[in-house]
């Protein structure tokens, strides 16, 4: 979308001009500037994420956000659309920071970036860059590696605190780029926890006990569970809450879909756990399990792929709540936000057609469709 | 068995669903107008010939019929763009034989040395001049297409094609996209 | 920016969306109101108000008379406009004139001679001893028009009367940089109100509101003392909160009465009927003073204006001599009206209009303008912002691929231009431009359509009437031959032989005549086969 800056008609000599429409005001706001908000709101859950899983996470962004800031400049070139300007945008950026927050601490580096650069080259720029593409370009990526390897997407580290054996600096930056620890321990070794076993994320952790056939209380005995989900998890998703509450103080999302969100989750999760609640987990471990708070406020809230009408806002948030909670509960995933997200992108077209606002002076709007 | 079984369901299925669209297509059935009607609103009724055709109404049942949709230059790159549109057909560009997109235009006679002699008049094919034997001629400007037919037959060459000035009244604004930066030229 | 404390006297509703901009009003309307020498010539537009042109009644070489009629209208939307000043009409010719298009159009340009010499003037103080008819008759004929913006004729916006159960004045002015409205307020309130009396007399029964927003406390102070002196008790002051564009015709309708002017019909529907302050005192000035309209307060502001403030400018002063008068400094961009709704002048020699209520000089990097656009990202801050509860970005991406039914589905033309959505978007789109050249697309492609049918219209009616007379003249032939026929039958029944071959040879005659009759129609329905 190559569009030059014009200068309004100014010919003094009154030859043909091309005159340049008002509002000639501009509320000092930018693209760059909401980007850079996204991204500034998520840094307490980055330090959530990196006290509890150690300083992979920082090495996942480091690899996503240069794969697709090279990818970008890169695709733009082939496409012959001013590199600088888009670049700026920072919604590249945006999706390879919040893509890297959803990665496991010590993915291969490789995955990281073929994760990324799927997501700018046919999340994004298949569809026609920026502003067009119906997906979720952070949350293909992320699919795309979840269903090519589900082995590595699903292991997590043990939370620091639980760790058998603490993951250094060095070993994480070898295991990313080589596969090996540095000294003589392995990879299994360190992604070992206390109790022996190698540690799932409390979702995975209970999706697994209770297809064991084990009840819920006793699913929720194991040292990882704790608090209002698991230890570190419920931290790190207070911290993204508290950045997305900064998001919308802000104004630079709006709070209609991260509340619908939660809001879905609740009003399928809690008639669940009213009904038998030794298989349904309570609504409150979702909403501070897994990626919920990054997913309400960081990726449902990517405004190019979301509704965007008042009521679709929320048709489109309970959507995702929902369905997230029944791929956890009945699907054969333990986390489900990028899929629901996917899935109502997918819904968007639709959902804004049939939401249209009633127009000032006008009959309501849903009389006059066919 | 088996078999058997599948092929009665699968026949029995697309009996009824044949039969439910059956149905429905006559149901709800869209009365449109005819193919020809609908070319023929595109086209811009200048009757000026230049596609080879009488008029635009022949014209239309020719494309219809399968001519080619970029026979008409009055109607510019946009009538071709909306033809395909409505046809399913690919844009093509103007047939240059044909003539090219000019500005809007109409005719002017030049009163003084008009003879009389009603060539333009029989050539006009929206009557938009007025006259009589032996006596001058004038074109009804709101009802000229800017067609180019009566030029043509003035045995004094005194009928012009004026272009239509642009006016506060028929200026539009701009496409933003297709705004061509402007040099800003400072007054002296 | 000080807010009023005066509590609104009657309750205030809410409209969706809007913008808090800069308010920028504090630049101009410090100073009293002032007046600026003559300039050297005027420039005025016939085409200065909504509908036709009007039409001269004066020739190049006129003297003419200050208030003196030098144009009177053309059809029921047009106005008569009258010479702000004494002086020689030197010229009737096309200038340019204050359109965004920069196009010329028909002018009169009037020297003045300096002596400011006023018609006589027959004032009407005695309201009560008018009808009807006679005061709109004086409304109509002092050429006063709408002077909120759109020169909508007064005396065709009163003229209704069947239904009409309350009058609002529109002193919101909500837009930035303008204050000529709070500056008239504050200066001449008495007059205002005494002009809204006399619109009110025109009704039997009518309640009186006037609105404005609560950014103009010296303004709603003059009002309620006006108010008191005159004792026009039944006069209500609705303070409404800032918020553009709370001034709007609509949305202030919407704030005062909580309803919509539905699509397509008129506020007269709804039993309103609304007028701006600036046409209250004018109308005031053509009773009371016998004035007709030929001068307004215009607010000359912008960071390059160096003696800002409210201005008596008579019409056709060019932007020009504002600009020498007021010591501007080479300004960057000159806007004709406020800068969510103005528009950039081609050039400063143009005259003021009856809608001009400012003209902002602006300073480099005073208006956020040239900012390269980015694609669209959907974030839907238009939509929180439109203040008609649009969906802008949908309207935006139709428009800009040309999908004109499209945004006419989208209800393309309830958008008031205001320009809050253009204001928010954060990818700097021009989305305002987008809908004005869809709007102005689809009109041209209407009036193409007609232009259209009606040849082809014409072109099937001679059709039919060529084939008409063929048909004529082939019939015409058949029965010449037929009598010859019977002619020659009864001639000589005995020789039939011979009566057959006669009879055969005036057929071929009759056919050879009617194919040079065809021959000639054919030469006559020109080159088209």
């Amino acid at each position: 979308m190559t569009k030059t800056t014009q200068l309004p008609g100014k010919n003094h000599k009154g030859l043909c001009m091309k005159a340049l429409s008002s509002p000639y005001d501009k509320k000092t706001n930018s693209v760059t500037q909401m980007m850079l908000w996204v991204v500034g709101a998520t840094l307490p859950g980055v330090f959530a994420l990196v006290y509890f899983f150690g300083i992979g996470v920082i090495a996942n962004i480091m690899i996503a956000c240069t794969t697709a800031l090279a990818t970008e400049s890169l695709i733009l070139r082939l496409r012959q659309r001013p590199v600088a300007p888009i670049l700026w945008d920072g919604s590249a950026f945006v999706t390879a920071w919040l893509l890297a927050l959803a990665l496991p601490p010590l993915l291969p580096w490789w995955m990281t970036v073929l994760g990324t650069a799927f997501a700018i080259v046919f999340a994004k720029h298949v569809y026609g860059g920026l502003g067009n593409n119906i997906f979720n370009p952070a949350m293909v990526g992320y699919v795309l590696l979840l269903i090519s390897f589900p082995l590595e997407m699903t292991t997590w580290l043990p939370p620091q605190e639980l760790a058998a054996n603490p993951v250094g600096v060095a070993d994480t930056i070898s295991i990313i780029f080589s596969g090996q620890a540095s000294n003589a321990a392995t990879v299994d070794m360190l992604k070992q926890g206390v109790d022996g076993y190698t540690m799932a994320t409390p979702l995975d952790h209970i999706k697994t006990q209770l297809a064991q056939g084990y009840r819920l209380p006793e699913a929720e005995s194991a040292p990882i569970i704790e608090g209002l989900s698991g230890v570190g998890w419920q931290w790190v998703n207070l911290t993204f809450l508290l950045g997305g509450l900064a998001l919308i103080l802000k104004k630079v999302i709006g709070w209609q879909i991260p509340l619908s969100v939660l809001l879905g989750m609740g009003i399928v999760s809690l008639p669940l756990f009213f009904a038998n609640s030794d298989q349904y987990l309570f609504p409150m471990f979702h909403g501070f399990a897994g990626a919920t708070m990054l997913g309400a406020f960081f990726i449902a809230t990517d405004p190019v792929t979301a509704s965007t009408t008042p009521k679709g806002r929320w048709i489109f948030g309970l959507g995702i709540g929902a369905i997230t909670i029944l791929i956890r509960t009945f699907g054969g995933y333990p986390d489900a936000i990028a899929f629901a997200v996917l899935l109502m992108n997918m819904a968007v077209p639709m959902i804004d057609y049939y939401t249209k606002t009633r127009t000032y002076g006008h009959a309501n709007k849903a009389k006059e469709l066919r | 068995m088996d078999l058997i079984t599948a092929v009665i369901i699968l026949a029995a299925l697309g009996l009824v669903f044949g039969a439910i669209l059956g149905f429905a297509s006559i149901k709800f059935k869209v009365e449109g107008d005819p193919i020809v009607e609908q070319i023929d609103d595109i086209l811009p009724q200048t009757q000026c010939g230049q596609c080879g055709y009488p008029g635009c109404k022949p014209y239309a049942e020719a494309i219809a019929n399968g001519d080619e949709i970029n026979k008409c230059p009055p109607g510019g790159e946009a009538g071709v763009k909306a033809l395909a549109e409505l046809l399913g057909r690919e844009v093509i560009p103007l047939d240059e034989e044909r003539g090219e997109e000019k500005p809007p235009s109409v005719a002017y006679i030049r009163e003084d040395e008009c003879i009389g002699c009603t060539k333009c008049i029989q050539a006009c094919p929206v009557d938009a001049i007025l006259g009589a034997p032996k006596l001058m001629h004038t074109v009804i400007i709101d009802e000229c297409t800017g067609c180019d037919l009566c030029v043509e037959p003035c045995p004094v060459d005194c009928i012009d094609m004026i272009e239509l000035p642009q006016t506060v009244a028929s200026w539009k604004w701009q496409q933003p996209e297709q705004m061509i930066p402007v040099k800003q030229v400072e007054a002296n | 920016m000080e807010r009023s404390n005066f509590a609104s006297e009657i309750p205030i509703h809410e409209i969706p969306g809007g913008i808090h901009p800069t308010e920028h009003k504090t630049r101009s309307n410090q100073a009293a109101i002032r007046t600026l020498p003559l300039a050297g010539e005027l420039i005025i537009n016939l085409k200065g108000q909504a509908g036709n042109r009007s039409i001269p009644v004066v020739e190049v070489g006129d003297k003419v008379l200050k208030g003196q009629m030098i144009a009177e209208c053309d059809g029921i939307f047009s106005s008569y406009q009258h010479a702000p000043t004494s002086g020689t009409v030197t010229a009737i010719e096309d200038r340019t004139i204050a359109h965004p298009s920069g196009l010329s159009d028909r002018c009169i340009v009037i020297q003045p001679d300096g002596e400011d010499q006023w018609r006589e003037l027959s004032p009407q103080t005695n309201i009560d001893s008018l009808d009807r008819e006679a005061m709109l008759a004086r409304i109509f004929e002092s050429g006063i028009v709408g002077l909120g913006g759109a020169s909508f004729p007064s005396h065709v916006k009163l003229k209704r009367e069947n239904g009409i159960h309350t009058l609002i004045i529109n002193a919101a002015e909500c837009e930035p940089y303008i204050t000529c409205d709070d500056k008239l307020l504050q200066e001449h309130a008495e007059e205002v109100l005494k002009g809204t009396e006399i619109i009110s007399k025109l009704y039997a029964d009518i309640n009186i509101v006037i609105g404005i927003e609560d950014n103009k406390p010296a303004a709603i102070d003059a009002l309620a003392a006006a108010r008191e002196s005159l004792s026009l008790s039944n006069i209500k002051i609705a303070v409404v909160p800032t918020k553009y564009p709370s001034g709007g015709e609509k949305q202030l309708i919407q704030l005062l009465t909580g309803k919509e002017v539905p699509h397509g019909k008129l506020p007269a529907d709804l039993g309103l009927v609304m007028h701006n302050v600036g046409t209250c005192f004018a109308i005031y000035e053509a009773f009371y003073q016998g004035k007709p309209l030929i001068q307004r307060l215009v607010t000359l502001t912008g960071d390059a204006c160096q003696k800002p403030g409210n201005y008596w400018v008579p019409f056709g002063t060019p932007v020009e001599h504002l600009i020498t008068q007021t010591d501007a400094q080479s300004p960057k961009h000159i806007i004709m009206g406020g800068p969510m709704m103005g528009f950039e002048l081609p050039g400063p020699n143009v005259g003021i209009v009856k809608a001009t209520n400012c003209i902002i000089m602006s300073a480099e990097g005073e208006l956020g303008i040239s900012e390269p656009a980015l694609p669209c990202i959907r974030c839907g801050a238009c939509m929180d912002a439109c203040p008609a509860s649009l969906l802008p970005q949908q309207l935006f991406w139709h428009a800009q691929a040309d999908e004109f039914d499209k945004t006419e589905e989208y209800d393309l033309f309830d958008c008031i231009e205001c320009g809050a959505c253009a204001y928010v978007c954060p990818s700097h789109i021009p989305l305002v431009q987008y809908y004005r050249y869809a709007k102005s697309t689809i009109r041209n492609n209407k009036i193409e359509k007609t232009k259209a049918e009606k040849a082809r219209q014409r072109h099937e009616a001679r059709q039919e009437r060529l084939e008409r007379v063929k048909r004529e003249k082939a019939e015409k032939h058949r029965k010449a031959a037929e009598a010859r026929k019977k002619a020659a039958e009864a001639a000589g029944k005995k020789d039939e032989k011979k009566a057959a071959v006669q009879a055969a040879l005036a057929r071929v005659q009759a056919k050879k005549k009617a194919q040079q009759a065809d021959d000639k129609d054919d030469s006559a329905s020109g080159e088209e086969s």
